[in-house]
């Protein structure tokens, strides 16, 4: 088809391109009053992380007339939605996502980099726990901004230590009597099966027994991330270990009892004396109490000290964002003290400033449990995930594959080298 | 039973032991499977400190009635009933429409090329929904129709789940072919056939395929989860899950609360369209 290229037709393009031109430089005329913008934030949330998101964004919308944030609240299977979203071209302003998922997603090439942004406003970040800081952050590019510093510490049962006689856990991050040794004697202590009492739960999830690996000087994978190390002796020596509480000395529960129940729900009904948990501090206040006394201490050490896991959620921004400055704001305005000292009110959670950290919005000295420092104190003991690109898939390979080894009849060297094998294959 | 008396008073106490077994097996049945639904709403009615306790409470003290007031107003559930209850009356209204013109197609006229698009059709039924999932999503995208409720209705209109299709093309297999016939001679159009000869015929059929999508389409996570962003567009499945925590814990007391007050619906509906659950059964299985 031949189209002729009219004198009309040629008006209508010089109009349409002198449009086009003008609106195209029409945001550097933009001053005064303007559209309000909306960005579009990603998040999750119970109905506490609810409140406190919608209470932090109408702080927000004070401070900030012109920029409207629209929630898009996930209420479960968050990946799910967003990786179809994304993948669908519909891209959110603000994104929700936990420490272990920036690396995916950065090696995605889906998140924006923060760094010329952090200079250009001056932005001091020297007040959020350095290596809670840290997670977000790839290759010296820091991609968003953390909401909380948890790490999982031990909670127990004060009253049941005194029932049974046991001095509590040290919570002295220096004290070295605190050994796997110590732990053990007081499990023993802790536990009558009869009474359906026992000393500590193993749970199946990553990260509770990731604190036991990297306690004994274990790692994931090999420094420059070609292979999978877990059935190294360091590694292999601390699940073993979990594993003998169950099946040796028989002082945690059958993993039957403790999966089908779930996370603290063992503790919080008062049938196990320790255990390894979220800092979900408000969460555990609500529902445990005056059932019992309870506190928290740091994990035994192991023959490379004394660790925890975690790392917590943060904001970042998209990297196909229509709006990246209005997004940044927000991302500058959740990390400013009001914000954090709000969120973490309302949710009792490990906050990521150190300065709200050492006040009472975290502290509440009046509240279980005593030894609220542990979590702030035990930041520098941090290990995070494994740091890898194939991390989602290795560490769910491992989940899944210690389930023989809890369920007893193998050794953890045999269900390791079983790990390794299959994430190897990965790599 | 003609037997004689001494025999009779054997098969009597026979009958008997065989009754007390049965009764016994479907009674151990029945408490088994109402266990959860038990645990559901004694949970419903503790306090959190209750929630999980050992050993088990089954009857809370104090009774904390008023988590479900508490449930209830923590969220729009009402609005989130409404949304719920829309997407569902339409949808289905839509699905029975379509998949019995697709099936009357299928069973009852005959065309190049039928039972290969019928294979084609089943085959629909056995990709998962994750496969489809980012099409979909794309494709409702481009329309615009994302956070609309649209998407999970308008795909109903075109005879979306193969698996109703199916059940009504094996109900309409069995009705004699005659009919039609007769009713060609009076000069009536495949419509009209359809319209009033088949429908009407099958109207337990309809009323299984309505209650059986109405059930998932109430029930249904996915959809609602991937094209509503808005919480004022939520359905009650999506809603409910909002007590579920990632990491903080979920409130147990308050989401069981919840979650009997939406059972309601269903058990009604289940109440009074028993006889049509139950001979669905019997007209997926061995009915023909």
């Amino acid at each position: 088809m031949v189209k002729h290229f009219s004198r009309r037709d040629f008006l209508k393009t010089t109009a349409l391109a002198g449009a086009g031109a003008a609106l195209s430089s029409l945001p550097h005329f933009r001053v005064g009053a303007q559209e309000p913008v909306t960005i579009r934030l990603m998040a999750w949330g119970n109905p506490t992380e609810v409140e406190a998101r919608e209470a932090t964004i109408a702080m927000f919308h004070e401070q900030h007339p012109n920029i409207r944030v629209e929630f898009l609240h996930t209420p479960d299977d968050y990946m799910v939605k967003l990786q179809t979203m994304l993948a669908g071209g519909d891209y959110p302003d603000v994104i929700f996502l936990g420490n272990g998922d920036i690396l995916p997603f950065v090696t995605r090439g889906q998140l924006l980099p923060l760094n010329d942004l952090i200079e250009r406003d001056g932005v001091d970040t020297s007040d959020i726990f350095p290596n809670i800081y840290n997670l977000y952050n790839v290759d010296g590019v820091q991609y968003g901004f953390p909401v909380d510093a948890p790490n999982q510490q031990l909670f127990y049962n004060k009253t049941m230590f005194e029932e049974a006689g046991v001095e509590p856990p040290p919570s002295d991050w220096d004290d070295e009597t605190w050994t796997w040794d110590a732990f053990l004697e007081k499990a023993i202590a802790l536990t009558d099966a009869s009474k359906n009492r026992w000393g500590y739960q193993v749970l199946p999830g990553f990260r509770p027994w990731w604190i036991w690996v990297t306690a004994n000087g274990g790692s994931f994978f090999n420094e420059d991330g070609t292979a999978c190390v877990l059935n190294e002796p360091p590694a292999v020596e601390a699940l073993q270990f979990l594993a003998d509480l169950i099946h040796v000395h028989k002082v945690a529960p059958p993993l039957d009892v403790a999966t089908e129940m779930g996370g603290a729900t063992l503790f919080q009904s008062g049938i196990t004396a320790m255990e390894t948990w979220w800092p979900a501090i408000g969460y555990m206040r609500t529902n445990i109490g005056d059932k019992f006394v309870w506190d928290v201490a740091p994990h035994p050490a192991g023959a490379a000290g004394k660790s925890t896991s975690g790392g917590g959620t943060g904001h970042t921004i998209s990297a196909f964002s229509q709006h990246p400055e209005e997004a940044w704001e927000f991302l500058k305005f959740v990390i400013s003290q009001p914000a954090v000292e709000r969120w973490t009110d309302i949710m009792g959670i490990v906050p990521p400033l150190q300065s709200v950290a050492q006040s009472e919005v975290f502290l509440k000295p009046d509240l279980p449990p005593e030894n609220i420092q542990v979590f702030t104190e035990g930041s520098a003991y941090l290990r995070p995930d494994p740091q890898h690109p194939a991390f989602t898939q290795a560490s769910q390979i491992a989940v899944s594959e210690l389930q023989a080894l809890w369920l007893g009849g193998v050794s953890a060297q045999e269900v390791c080298d079983r790990i390794v094998d299959q994430v190897n294959r990965l790599l | 039973m003609t037997t004689l008396p001494a025999n009779r008073s054997f098969n009597q106490s026979s009958g008997q032991l065989k009754q007390f077994l049965i009764y016994a097996v479907l009674i151990t049945g029945a408490v088994v499977v109402a266990i959860p639904f038990a645990w559901t709403l004694s949970t419903s009615l503790k306090t959190p400190q209750q929630v999980f306790t050992f050993p088990p409470v089954w009857i809370p003290d104090p009774i904390a009635w008023w988590n479900y007031p508490e449930a209830l107003s923590s969220q729009p559930f009402g609005r989130w009933f409404l949304n719920s209850l829309v997407i569902v009356l339409v949808s289905t209204f839509g699905t029975v429409a379509s998949c019995s013109m697709v099936a009357f197609a299928f069973a009852r006229l005959r065309w190049p090329g039928r039972d290969l698009c019928f294979l084609i059709l089943l085959g629909t039924m056995m990709l998962p929904d994750q496969v489809t999932i980012i099409p979909t999503f794309i494709l409702f995208r481009e329309l615009g129709w994302v956070n609309t409720f649209l998407p999970l209705i308008v795909p109903a209109f075109f005879a979306r789940n193969a698996f109703y299709v199916f059940l009504l093309r094996q109900f309409f297999m069995t009705i004699p072919l005659e009919m039609d016939d007769a009713a060609r001679l009076d000069g009536a159009s495949h419509f009209q056939v359809y319209l009033h000869i088949i429908l009407p015929m099958s109207k337990p059929a309809l009323a299984v395929a309505a209650l059986m999508f109405a059930q998932f389409k109430w029930n249904e996570f996915l959809g609602p989860l991937i094209f509503l962003n808005r919480s004022e567009l939520y359905t009650v499945a999506l809603g409910l899950r909002t007590f579920v925590g990632q990491e903080y814990g979920t409130d147990w007391h308050l989401m069981m609360a919840a979650n009997i007050v939406f059972m309601i619906p269903l058990i009604l509906i289940f109440f009074f369209a028993q006889k049509y659950f139950i001979q669905g059964v019997v007209i997926s299985g061995v009915k023909g």
